[in-house]
């Protein structure tokens, strides 16, 4: 259900569908810019309630960020 | 001001983009400029019925994506979606291919009045109803007026000495101007110059409204009415004209088609917008520059913004300048059929020059119903062929900056 939410944001920006997978890395595979990486933590802020920091020094892939938006989310039940 | 200290380089002109309410792509835009059809309507994009502006030149059949690399159009305001529309198509109607050039050589010099409303709107949205974390991260860099040519430097990798404008109505002449300034001067061998602008906004369309200058007709077909005795003020439009500039050099070098030559342009300001000898000063010294008398100019493409006062005063400055001439020269304002499009306008203006001088047919503006006697011109008001080897363009702003240009065909 996350990664689908994930999807969805991604697709926004205009990623590829193809290039949407769990061990995609934000900026190595996806080259997402600063602009983009808070545009992914606005939405996930927005459509489910969690905050999920994403500036990290470490690149992150999106089955990394997916487990941090449950964690966040089992944190905060809504 | 003019360019007579620079006059050992050349200006052409070898592409043409537009994104107009009037067309999308020159031949489009030109069956229907030279044609007469208007494209003013009643707005579409938001419900206007409580503003008291309720008319605008809306482009209706735009989709960014056909144009803007994807990963770009969320990150920009629609005025940047129409700039790298417009400097696409001008690219491909140049036939140049910017890889193969010296990225430090060529520059953007575009104008833009309003920035981006549609993304401000959208900010301001979620800055009081979601709070300040939640505003979207390209508010800043997507909303202001120097947006446009950033977006078309990044999107081409251009690296030149490149600038923007925002100067009213002028915004598009001064980008032109100091654009051709720039290969006179030998900083650039290519140039995109124009401009872009998108306010048909709800914040928009009442900024510029509370400017006293928008026309508040509703009826799409009397709204617009420059020079008309009738007259009642602005109706604003969208959109983006880019076009081409290359050193005659250049443009030899690479084999270009070439459209035709800026061969003058001035600049000067009025004391007061009651005034016009400035703006005569800068018509005569662009005719003194070009090398040609009034009776040389073949079309007098006008700022004709459709204020009472700016009409009349352009008007008099033209007939003052073409004196016994000024009866026959043929006058338009094409805006008339789209709107004023400030950032976008004059290098629009000079793209209906050269069409003209392409097919021999003038652009024509809206029927005028009542004739003023303050200004007595000859009004292209009908479809109507002549050949085209020199045009005059004017621009002038609020607060009276004016711009005039001479263009030449190839042959000129």
């Amino acid at each position: 259900m996350v990664m689908d939410t994930l999807k969805a944001i991604l697709l926004e920006l205009g990623i590829e569908e193809s290039d949407v997978t769990e061990t995609a890395l934000l900026r190595k595979d996806l080259q997402l810019d600063s602009t983009e990486t808070v545009q992914i933590a606005l939405e996930l802020k927005r459509r489910l309630g969690v905050n999920v920091k994403l500036e990290a020094r470490q690149d992150m892939t999106l089955g990394h960020i997916c487990d941090l938006v449950v964690q966040a989310m089992a944190l905060n039940p809504a | 001001m003019n360019y007579s200290d620079h006059s050992s380089r050349r200006v052409v002109i070898t592409g043409i983009g537009i994104v107009n309410p009037a067309g999308i792509g020159k031949d489009d835009f030109w069956h229907n400029i030279s044609t007469g059809n208007s494209a003013i309507r009643r707005i579409t994009r938001f419900d206007s019925s409580e503003f008291p502006t309720q008319v605008a030149g809306e482009i209706l059949d735009f989709e960014p994506a056909d144009f803007v690399p994807k990963r770009l159009v969320i990150k920009t305001d629609r005025f940047t979606h129409y700039a790298l529309a417009a400097a696409e198509l001008a690219l491909q109607d140049a036939d140049l291919n910017l890889e193969q050039e010296d990225s430090y050589r060529v520059g953007v010099w575009f104008g833009n009045n309003a920035g981006g409303w549609d993304i401000a709107e959208r900010g301001f949205y979620e800055l009081y109803n979601d709070g300040a974390s939640m505003v979207n991260p390209w508010q800043a860099t997507a909303w202001f007026p120097t947006a446009a040519q950033g977006f078309v430097t990044i999107r081409y990798g251009i690296r030149g000495y490149s600038k923007s404008f925002v100067c009213d109505r002028a915004s598009g002449a001064s980008g032109l101007y100091f654009g051709v300034k720039s290969i006179l001067q030998g900083h650039n061998d290519v140039v995109l110059t124009g401009g872009s602008e998108a306010p048909i906004t709800r914040f928009g369309m009442t900024c510029y409204y509370e400017t006293g200058e928008l026309s508040a007709e509703t009826d799409p077909d009397s709204a617009y009415q420059p020079f008309d005795r009738s007259r009642t003020g602005i109706v604003l439009g969208e959109g983006s004209t880019v076009l081409v500039l290359e050193s005659l050099e250049h443009a030899q070098k690479r084999g270009a088609k070439i459209y035709g030559e800026i061969l003058s342009g001035s600049a000067t300001t009025d004391r007061s917008i009651e005034s016009g000898k400035a703006l005569e000063r800068a018509m005569n010294e662009a005719l003194k520059e070009a090398g040609i008398t009034p009776s040389a100019i073949d079309l007098l493409l006008a700022e004709g913004c459709g204020t009472q006062v700016s009409d009349r005063v352009e008007a008099q400055a033209i007939a003052a300048v073409f004196e016994s001439e000024a009866p026959q020269v043929p006058v338009s304002v094409p805006k008339a059929l789209f709107g004023h499009l400030y950032g976008a306008s004059c290098a629009t203006e000079v793209a209906c020059g050269l069409l003209a001088m392409e097919t021999g047919q003038l652009p024509v503006m809206q029927a005028i119903e009542q004739s003023d006697p303050g200004c007595q011109l000859n009004f292209v008001t009908q479809p109507s062929e002549r050949s085209v080897s020199r045009i005059m363009v004017n621009s002038r702003a609020r607060e009276a900056a004016n711009f005039s240009f001479v263009v030449g065909s190839r042959e000129s």
